[in-house]
Order: C-alpha cells, then sequence, then structure tokens
C-alpha cells in the first residue's frame, strides 16, 4: 500500500479550460499555493508592513515568488504560481518570526481567473464592491461575496480577475460564472 | 388605423407596424407605442373595470402613476397581472386583458355592485359582516376573500431568468427630463462617473410630449442632441426603462430594469435577463423625479375619456394620437394650457376650458371659449364620456358636449425617494403641494420636483444642482453650456387649491384604484378617522399597486378643508419603498431552482458518489448520508447493514465537513482555556481533548475536539453545523474580549479531507498506509500529531477520537488528495471487509454510545444536564459562561437532564419530540416529564432505543413512564436508562 497511487485532485478537474469563443474566458487554476500568513491585528491595512512582510517572504523562499494579497488587517494570502510540497511548507513556516503565523490554505482555497472586455458587467452581478479601475486597481485584492458565495476577487489586468475561492464553494461558484457570463458567451449573445 | 392616430409622434415609428389583442381582439400599433397609447389610438377608451364597483374605466395617465388602465399582459409563465397599460411598450404579438370584469369588461355582471353603492361606503366590512359570527368564517371571509386582489398571477414557472447587479458613481441623476438630463450633462462634462436612471423607454421625461421649439430648434432635436451626448461620455452610463424605487441607507438605491419584458418571444434572448434588480452606491444624488399632475375631484370625474392634461398632450405630441374629437380641459392652473395650446394646433376642437380661477393670469391666444370662475360638477356617458355638466360662477349649470376632458388639479413633487428614510416632505401654498423635505440626506432636488415649471427653468436648475454636488466631490465645475432657452416657456403655474367640486352629484373620485370617493373621506371623518394614516387605512385611500399617486394630496386637501387647516398641518402618510411594483423575479434574481443556494461539496464528494452515496443537504453542505448496495431497496437495509459492519470489521465515513480552525499564537492555550468551560491550559502537544464552550448565557453553545499540534499551535474542530459561527465567535473573543492576547485564528475547513476509520480494525486498516507506529502504546486514545504517509510521500493528521464509540481514528489530508487516501483505504481494508458509512449510520452509533449532537444541544442545555458537569471547571479564575452557568434556575436538580430510553415492548417504536410523562398520568403541560430529542433503531440491540431530556434525569433510570406522541395520536410504555447502550465502559475506544 505504501506505493499507492496518489493523485492531487482539482475541484476543477473536469472543468474545462474556458471557452475559447466566448466574450469571457472563465478558466481554473489548477497548480500553484494559497498560504495564509496571520500577523498580529493592527486595525489597518499597512503597505509599509506589507512591504516588509514580502521581502521576508523573498529572503525566506526566493524559489517560490508569488505575491502577497490583503486579506484583512494582518492577514494576507501568499500566493504563488508554483507547486509547494508539504515539507517544504514546513521548513518555510518555521523560519518565519514568531509575530506571523502561516496556514497551508492550497487545497482549502483554490483560484481561477475571469478575462474578458465585459468582464466587470459579468462581475458586477455578483460583486458588490466598486470595480472601477480608478478605485480597485491592477494587482488589489479584496474580500468580498460573488453573489452568496464568499470570495477574494483580485485584479490581473484591466479586464482580467482571478478569484479565490474555499474549495467547497468551487463547483457552485464555476456554474454561478457561467450563468452570470450567459449573456455575453451564450449562442445568443 | 382608425381617426384617432393623427400626424406627428416623435416616439412612435410608423414603419413598424405592430399586432397585438386585447381582450381577443385582434388590433395595431406601433413601434414606440404604449399599450396604453396603441388603445387610444384604436378607439378604446374603456379598458378595465374599478375594483369595488366594477365602473367603466380608461385611460387617466401616461406614466407610472396609472390607477385605472392596469391590464394582464402576457401569458403562461409570462403572464404579468397588474401591468400598467402607459408603461408596457407594445411588442409584436403582445396578449392584454382587462382584469376584474366578467364576463367582459364591456358587459360586466360585477357592475351591480355599484347599484348597492350606499352600502358599500368606506368601512363597510367593519361594520357589515358583524353577525351572525358563525357566518364570518364560512360565508364572509370566503367571500371577501374571493372579491380582493386585482388580477391573477400565473401557476406556470416564469421561463425567463433574472438577476441582481451591484453598480457604483460619483453622481446618481434620477430621472431624465430636463433637469436631470442638463445635470447628468453637467457632470458628465465635468468627468464625474455619472449614472442616468429613468423608467421611461425614451430619455427625455416631460421633453417627450413637447410639441414646439426649445429656441430655435424642435424639441425633439434638442433632446435628440442631448442624449447623443450623454451616450456618447464614456463615464456617463445611461439607464432607460429603469425605475429607481428604493432609497436606502449609506447612499444605497434600488432599482429595476426591464432589460427584455418589452419584447416580443422571438425577440427574447434566453441568456440575458428579463429584469435586472440593481443596486446603486452613489456618492452624490440629483433627484429629478419630476411632479405629478393631480386629477380634480368631482362627479363622475373616473369617466373614461378624462384624462390628466399632461397625459393627453403626451398622447398627442409623443404618439400622435387625439384623446377625442370636442375635447374640454379643466384646470387651475397656467401650464395646462398647454395641452389646449397643442390640441387646437392639431386641428382638434376645445370646446371649453373650464378654469375654476375667477380671473386666470393667463394670455390664451386660442379658439377655445375660455370660462372663468367655473367648474365641472359632473360628467355623462355610460362607458365614455359624453358631456359635462359646467357650474358657473352665478350657479347657473350648463352642459357641454364633449368625447373627452382634460384635467389638471396642480402638480404633486414626486418626493417619494426623498422621504423613504424617514424625512417628511414640507406643504408649500406657493406651490400647492409638498415639497421635499429640506435637507433631502444626501439628494439635491431638481426640477419640477423642487417646484420649477417649464423646460427653461429645469435646464437651469438641473446643471445647478450638477455643479453644487460636483463642488461636493471636490470637483470643480461651472454649468454646462444648454440649449438656447431664451425662447422657451417658463410657465408661472398659478395653482389655486381646489380639492373637491363640492356642486358635484355623482361620485366624486379621490383614489381611483380603490374606488374611493369624496365622501369616503368625508365619512371617515365624521367618523373620527381623521388622522391621515387612520383615513388611509379606513378607507383605503392611496393604498394598493399605485400607493396613491393621483390621490393622496386630494384626500389630505380634502381633510384639510374639512378641519379648516392648511394641508401641511394634516401632513402625509409615510413613504416606503418600494416607488412602484417590483416583480417578485427581479427581488429573487437568479437565486431560483438549482441555484437557490450554494452548494458546498466535501473534498470527497466524487469519491462518495462512485461508491454509490445518497446524499443529504445539511446546510449548504451534500454530505454523504448512506451507500447503498445492490437488492437494498430500503435507506435501513443499508444503515443497519453500515452500523453492524463498522461495530464487527470496519467502516469509512467522510467528516470533512466538521469545522477546523487553526489557531497560533503565544497565548492560543490560555485563549482555549477561557473559550472553553473545561481546562485546556495544561493540554499537552500531541493529545487532543473533548470541549464544550458556553455561551455567555451558561448554556452550551457548541462541542468538539482541540488538538495541541506544536507549542502555540492548536487545532480546533466545530460541528458542521456551527463551523462559521464558532469561527465569528472566537474573532469576537480575540479582538473585543481579549485584543491583549497574542491569538491568530485561520480557518481551515476547506484545507482537509477528514475521515473517520471506525471499527475494530480500524488500526488494521491505516498501519497499511500509515508509516508512524499507531498501536494503543503508541498512539493512544486522544493522541493527535502529524503522520507520515505512504512511505512519506504524504503527511497527514491523525486523531484517536470516537464519535461512533468504536476503536477509531480521524485521518486528515489536504482536500486535493482525500480521494485517492480514500481509496487507498478502501483497497487497505478490503481484507477486514472495510465499507464506507454515511451519516445516518453515524447518528445511529451515536445514539448507541450516548453521545450528543445538536438535537441534545439544542440552546437550553448545560453541561450538567448533558451529563457532564464534572467537566466545567472549578478551578478557573474565568471562561466565557461561568458566572450565567452557576444561576440558581442552571443548577436545579430537577432541571431535565440527558438520559437513555427504550421501549418496554421491544417491538414497539417511537419518535424524536415525543414527550415524556409519568406512567397514569393525564396528558397536560405540568404533568410533561421531558421529550425524546433523539431516537434510532439500533441493529446492536434490535430494537429502537433514544436520548431524552427527562427532568431528575438519572436519577430515574429504570423507572418506566409513557412515550407520548401527541402528532400521531399514540402513547407507548418506556424505560429510562443509561444513555450509553453501547460499551458504557469505553473499553472499545481503549482498546
Amino acid at each position: 500500500m505504501r506505493d499507492f497511487p496518489l493523485n492531487n485532485v482539482s475541484p476543477f478537474a473536469t472543468m474545462p479550460d474556458g471557452q475559447a469563443h466566448g466574450a469571457i474566458h472563465i478558466a481554473p487554476v489548477r497548480t500553484g499555493f494559497v498560504f495564509h500568513v496571520l500577523g498580529q491585528a493592527t486595525g489597518t491595512i499597512d503597505q509599509t508592513r506589507q512591504q516588509q512582510l514580502q521581502k521576508m517572504m523573498d529572503a525566506i523562499a526566493p524559489d517560490l515568488g508569488g505575491e502577497l494579497r490583503v486579506l484583512s488587517p494582518g492577514q494576507w494570502f501568499w500566493v504563488g504560481e508554483n507547486d509547494v510540497s508539504q515539507g517544504r511548507f514546513g521548513e518555510i513556516a518555521g523560519q518565519l518570526p514568531g509575530e506571523f503565523a502561516l496556514s497551508d490554505q492550497t487545497h482549502g482555497r483554490v483560484r481561477l481567473r475571469v478575462t474578458g472586455a465585459r468582464v466587470c458587467d459579468v462581475l458586477a452581478k455578483g460583486v458588490m464592491i466598486d470595480l472601477d479601475e480608478g478605485i480597485f486597481g491592477v494587482g488589489q485584492s479584496a474580500m468580498t461575496q460573488i453573489g452568496h458565495i464568499g470570495a477574494m476577487v483580485t485584479r490581473l489586468d484591466r479586464d482580467s480577475f482571478e478569484i479565490t475561492v474555499l474549495r467547497s464553494f468551487a463547483d457552485s461558484l464555476w456554474h454561478e460564472l457561467h450563468h452570470m457570463a450567459a449573456e455575453f458567451n451564450g449562442p445568443h449573445s | 388605423m382608425t381617426s384617432f392616430r393623427i400626424d406627428g409622434g416623435t416616439l412612435i415609428d410608423r414603419d413598424d407596424v405592430r399586432e397585438f389583442t386585447f381582450n381577443g381582439e385582434r388590433l395595431r400599433g406601433f413601434g414606440g407605442d404604449t399599450v396604453a397609447s396603441a388603445l387610444l389610438a384604436n378607439g378604446r377608451q374603456l379598458v378595465g373595470r374599478s375594483f369595488k364597483y366594477h365602473r367603466p374605466r380608461g385611460i387617466l395617465t401616461a406614466g407610472a402613476a396609472e390607477p385605472n388602465a392596469l391590464l394582464t399582459i402576457g401569458r403562461d409563465g409570462r403572464r404579468d397581472p397588474n401591468t400598467r397599460a402607459t408603461m408596457a411598450e407594445l411588442f409584436d404579438g403582445l396578449e392584454a386583458r382587462s382584469q376584474n370584469c366578467w364576463p367582459n369588461v364591456d358587459f360586466d355582471i360585477g357592475a351591480m355592485n355599484g347599484l348597492l353603492g350606499p352600502l358599500l361606503g368606506a368601512g363597510f366590512y367593519y361594520k357589515t359582516f358583524m353577525w351572525p359570527a358563525a357566518f364570518w368564517e364560512k360565508v364572509y371571509e370566503p367571500l371577501i376573500r374571493k372579491a380582493a386582489g386585482l388580477g391573477r398571477a400565473s401557476y406556470d414557472p416564469d421561463p425567463g431568468s433574472y438577476e441582481k447587479c451591484w453598480a457604483h458613481c460619483d453622481v446618481l441623476v434620477i430621472g431624465a427630463g430636463p433637469a436631470g438630463l442638463a445635470a447628468a450633462l453637467t457632470a458628465g462634462r465635468a468627468g464625474a462617473r455619472v449614472i442616468i436612471a429613468d423608467e421611461g423607454a425614451q430619455l427625455g421625461g416631460g421633453m417627450l410630449a413637447e410639441g414646439g421649439m426649445i429656441g430655435n430648434k424642435p424639441a425633439d432635436a434638442v433632446l435628440a442632441d442631448m442624449v447623443g451626448e450623454l451616450h456618447a461620455l464614456p463615464n456617463v452610463e445611461v439607464k432607460k426603462r429603469t425605475t429607481v424605487f428604493g432609497a436606502y441607507d449609506d447612499q444605497v438605491f434600488a432599482a429595476v430594469e426591464q432589460v427584455q419584458k418589452h419584447l416580443s418571444d422571438a425577440a427574447i434572448n434566453p441568456d440575458r435577463a428579463m429584469e435586472r434588480l440593481w443596486r446603486i452606491v452613489a456618492k452624490q444624488v440629483i433627484l429629478a423625479t419630476g411632479a405629478e399632475e393631480r386629477p380634480i375631484v368631482f362627479g363622475g370625474n373616473d369617466r373614461p375619456g378624462v384624462m390628466t392634461a399632461g397625459a393627453m398632450r403626451t398622447y398627442l405630441n409623443a404618439f400622435g394620437v387625439a384623446p377625442g374629437k370636442q375635447v374640454a380641459l379643466f384646470a387651475n392652473n397656467n401650464q395646462a394650457y398647454q395641452t389646449a395650446m397643442d390640441l387646437e394646433a392639431r386641428g382638434i376642437e376645445v370646446a371649453a376650458i373650464i378654469d375654476p380661477r375667477k380671473c386666470p393670469d393667463i394670455d390664451y391666444g386660442g379658439k377655445a371659449r375660455l370660462i372663468a370662475g367655473a367648474m365641472v360638477r359632473d360628467t355623462a356617458g355610460r362607458k365614455a364620456i359624453k358631456s359635462i355638466a359646467v357650474r358657473h360662477d352665478d350657479g347657473r349649470d350648463e352642459m357641454i358636449a364633449v368625447d373627452a376632458l382634460a384635467v389638471s388639479g396642480g402638480y404633486s413633487p414626486i418626493v417619494h425617494l426623498a422621504c423613504h428614510r424617514g424625512a417628511r416632505p414640507v406643504w408649500s401654498d406657493e406651490h400647492v403641494g409638498f415639497m421635499p423635505p429640506e435637507n433631502c440626506d444626501g439628494m439635491v432636488p431638481a426640477g419640477a420636483v423642487a417646484g420649477k415649471a417649464g423646460i427653461a427653468s429645469c435646464f437651469v436648475a438641473g446643471a445647478t444642482a450638477a455643479v453644487s454636488v460636483l463642488n461636493a466631490l471636490g470637483l470643480n465645475a461651472a454649468p454646462a453650456g444648454l440649449p438656447d432657452t431664451q425662447t422657451a416657456d417658463d410657465i408661472a403655474q398659478g395653482t389655486v387649491a381646489i380639492w373637491s367640486v363640492p356642486s358635484s352629484k355623482g361620485k366624486a373620485f379621490v383614489d381611483y384604484q380603490n374606488d374611493v370617493t369624496a365622501g369616503d373621506i368625508n365619512l371617515a371623518m365624521r367618523e373620527g378617522y381623521d388622522h391621515v394614516e387612520l383615513a388611509k387605512r379606513y378607507t383605503t385611500n392611496g393604498m394598493a399597486t399605485d400607493q396613491g399617486k393621483t390621490s393622496n394630496v386630494n384626500a389630505i386637501g380634502i381633510l384639510a378643508q374639512n378641519k379648516g387647516v392648511s394641508p401641511g398641518a394634516i401632513g402625509t402618510t409615510t413613504f416606503r419603498p418600494f416607488y412602484t411594483p417590483v416583480s417578485f423575479g427581479a427581488l429573487v434574481g437568479a437565486s431560483k431552482g438549482f441555484e437557490f443556494q450554494p452548494v458546498r461539496k466535501s473534498p470527497l464528494h466524487g469519491w462518495a458518489e462512485r461508491n454509490g452515496a445518497k446524499f443529504v443537504e445539511t446546510g449548504l453542505w451534500y454530505r454523504s448520508s448512506w451507500f447503498p448496495k445492490d437488492g437494498e431497496t430500503f435507506w435501513r437495509d443499508s444503515v443497519d447493514r453500515e452500523v453492524m459492519n463498522v461495530r464487527e470489521n470496519v467502516g469509512i465515513c467522510d467528516v470533512s465537513t466538521l469545522g477546523k480552525i487553526e489557531i497560533f499564537g503565544a497565548d492560543a492555550a490560555e485563549f482555549l482555556n477561557r473559550v472553553y468551560c473545561n481546562a485546556f491550559l495544561k493540554l499537552p502537544v500531541g493529545k487532543a481533548r473533548y470541549g464544550i464552550m458556553l455561551r455567555e448565557d451558561g448554556l452550551v453553545y457548541d462541542d468538539g475536539t482541540t488538538s495541541c499540534l506544536a507549542e502555540n499551535h492548536y487545532f480546533m474542530t466545530t460541528t458542521t453545523a456551527l463551523a462559521a459561527g464558532v469561527l465569528t465567535h472566537l474573532e469576537f473573543c480575540a479582538q473585543v474580549l481579549w485584543p491583549d492576547l497574542d491569538v491568530r485564528l485561520a480557518s481551515a475547513t476547506d484545507q482537509w479531507a477528514q475521515m473517520a476509520i471506525a471499527g475494530p480494525r480500524a488500526r488494521d486498516v491505516l498501519a497499511k498506509i500509515i508509516d508512524d507506529d499507531i498501536s494503543n502504546d503508541a498512539f493512544p486514545f486522544l493522541a493527535a500529531r502529524d503522520v507520515s504517509m505512504f512511505g512519506g510521500r504524504l503527511t497527514g493528521r491523525l486523531f484517536r477520537i470516537s464519535f461512533s464509540g468504536e476503536l477509531a481514528y480521524e485521518i486528515a489530508v489536504p482536500a486535493g488528495y482525500g480521494e485517492s487516501v480514500a481509496d487507498a483505504i478502501m483497497v487497505a481494508g478490503k481484507e477486514f471487509d472495510i465499507a464506507p458509512y454515511g451519516t445516518e449510520a453515524l447518528g445511529v452509533m451515536r445514539i448507541e454510545k450516548g453521545h450528543v449532537t445538536h438535537a441534545e444541544i439544542n440552546g437550553t442545555v448545560t453541561p450538567a444536564d448533558l451529563g457532564m458537569g464534572r467537566m466545567v471547571s472549578a478551578k478557573k479564575d474565568d471562561f466565557i459562561g461561568r458566572v450565567m452557568n452557576m444561576r440558581e434556575g442552571l443548577v436545579d436538580p430537577m432541571r431535565p437532564a440527558l438520559v437513555g430510553i427504550k421501549p418496554k415492548s421491544l417491538a414497539d417504536k417511537f419518535a424524536t419530540g415525543s414527550h415524556i410523562l409519568k406512567i397514569g398520568d393525564e396528558v397536560s403541560l405540568a404533568n410533561d416529564q421531558g421529550y425524546v430529542t433523539s431516537m434510532c433503531y439500533s441493529p446492536n440491540l434490535g430494537h429502537a432505543i433514544g436520548l431524552a431530556l427527562v427532568k431528575g434525569g438519572p436519577e430515574r433510570y429504570g423507572e418506566e413512564v409513557v412515550i407520548w406522541n401527541g402528532l400521531a395520536g399514540t402513547s407507548i410504555t418506556g424505560i429510562l436508562c443509561n444513555p450509553a447502550f453501547v460499551d458504557p465502559e469505553n473499553e472499545k475506544l481503549h482498546a
């Protein structure tokens, strides 16, 4: 049994990589890591503290890359595209100073990307925050809801967003996003 | 087309002929028509019957306030009752039907109610259906219910979809009349993010009815220029067919957009919503909602052919529809004279202008005869107006033959949105109307809503309002260059209040929709219901779909007149959302059918599906309930087998849905010690402990295990139901109660796939995939730590805990690997006859073991009630619920406490919820001893067993009691016993 094949199954395993012909492209992200960085809550989003933390992360794990996304005061998601083993995670967590704790959420928080010229119109059907580029610029993140599903929305580009959602909601969110995008992607669009 | 369709009509496209039916009759209209304009163009003045008296009714208005022309439009699932014909756009194939009439609108049996008019006055059913009392339920109520309501909703599912959206802007302009357009242009040109919303199919508001020139250009050309510029501005979002219906706190406005309801079946895109509910968040708001023209209360003012002067002008200029061939105007203000001018300009005879003002200050240059100081007293005609009776100021009556009558009793600013958040409108004698509150709470009124009349002054008002809100936003702006309005008319209204015509003999309607007359208002006053809120409810004035848009101010005026006070002293009723009716579809949005609520799937969902699981909804989760095998046709067949297999061999159960919280920090142990009622300060690394959380009131909130994985790192499990609640509670404790403690909390529920492996062979199975020593010595009961699996290829978290009462472990692995690990366990356990088991079998086993869930932790119990009183620490300084848990009432030894219960005759069954009585006692609340909280069939024992909360609890083991089921009408004899039916000595747990 020690050599039993182990597969890391994405909740999007059976989902297509997006509708090539659609005006709105919805694609799962099946690789990478999501670490929850927990610092002491300060009550405010502290940019300086985030920059210091980013430097610290880069020093501890230069191989990982990735970026910090603000989750709440004193808390971030550290998100990157490289796969990270459990052992490597343990090493990184062990090197963090005591003022920070690290929780692996790679399997618990899954990501997908929504792209297209009308992407803001699609997301406005579920997201209550102001997605105007002047307000919510490239690189910014916000914990919010898409319909009734809690999610982190990150702007990757003018017309591209990444959505991080609890794994258990992935299937529902996938279908909800397609429903929201139907008027732009459907055969009648 | 008929002779009622004349030249002109800025909104219609005569090349786009559209066929529709009205009460089954095929008619034609044009693209751009409303159903109302198309009906009028086809000579249909009679369109419906009134609610109470079934009086013939026509079209009163040309907009959202229409109280009369409520039609059922569409069929099957697309059937919409109570649709205002004045707002419904005509599409090819539209089917419209009159309401509240039988057998048809021309001949309505219900019109006999009119003969009973004297008996059906205000409050008649409060006085009439008093006796005999026995008649109320059997006769009166069914009759009243049958008569109540307008229109019938469809029983067919609506095939259309609906959705909800959010929008954000710097400036929200509500209303796209001249003031709104000027405001939006000014704000748009200044670079602000603007949303302009209007309920109409076209922008323009009152400008759409303008037939003349604005400056040197035709009004429709000016409008087209302004709208074109707005559409061209990238920072301006134009929302047509969008009614802002509610103003809420924090500058959030609700609006409903008709996306496709105005389209024919063939034109509908099934991938688009029919309607869209907008939540608009605006930094600044300009209220340009205009003013509603009031009817005048006189005898027979509801006869088809009577309509407001502004509506008549709209049908004339915007739709090319003549209201009649011989028209009279009855108006108390100057603005209404525009209608007479436009009628004459189109060659329609204006038989007379009746003006109650003795010396109206207006230079009317038309041909119509002006009768000053006079009033229309009554009308005549069966299903349409034929003549009017005019009472001259010398008391003389004169009959004038007309086939249409335009009325204008002044203008009521549409202040609803300004008042939705609680502010009250202010009466103005100058404007003879209620004006927006002085402090509009973040809204700036502009145009007719602020008492302006005429396009010129509305342009200026809109632009000025925009500058003020732009300045508030920190943007420097000047009023945008607006169309040349120097020659545009800017009329002083000169309105004189006329609340009702005193000499009227016929029914003089105040509220058309509810058939409330001036007599009803007077009666309400005489009977003491003279407060405006009481008068509304006694007479029903201002109720139903139109919410009194054309009636409220007249009713207030009549009350004021009778009491000899100003209408301002009477005040208005409370303005509440919604401004106009909103469909349930729009309110529900996409949350219907499969999308009613999100579904949460366990990381083992696919594995469970492959193993044939039947799922049950548990909150949002889909949990595997049982796993039927071939030949098992009844759920109990599967559940009994699964239970016996766990007790005798080994089973695997998905417990991933349990809440999991990672707790970090130097003060994590102290934190846990304060949130649990039992001790946690000294929980060693590598150990789990069962904990009970109390609420502040001393009652049990939740239970679960918490394991110490490392110094300053704990892993808490909660019940599935309270996973989010417990995390919220802990966050509150950390942030608010004890901010000095170094504690950090992370939800890890979704990170881990967790499986319970239970049964005498559980260790044998796990030993095949776990590299570490998990013997009883190396990994005893309540051990908890990370373990190496599959030759070091995976690390899992192993917990020696048991809910089933068997030798059991729970193994958590990263969720993505859950299915593989479960598959591996199934392969490893094959030689031990492993089988998956679901939540039903889990429930049976926990009852057999006497373990509690939220069936017992139901918000009313203490730890002592559950037999766990000794767990409550007496040594700790404090913990949540400590003080209140010691209240006298919570330590009463006769409180209901947990016991087991079984039938005396083992073949008997009983149900959860059954009550416990002493043998021989009558069934009464006073004799109630408690109730059954959980029940199941125990395949181990071969009979029904249960848990119950019974007064005195364990002191009564062995006592025979009655298990009474009031719903089923049965009672059996039961025996109270130890709740641990299986392994009361806990030998299996430590095996």
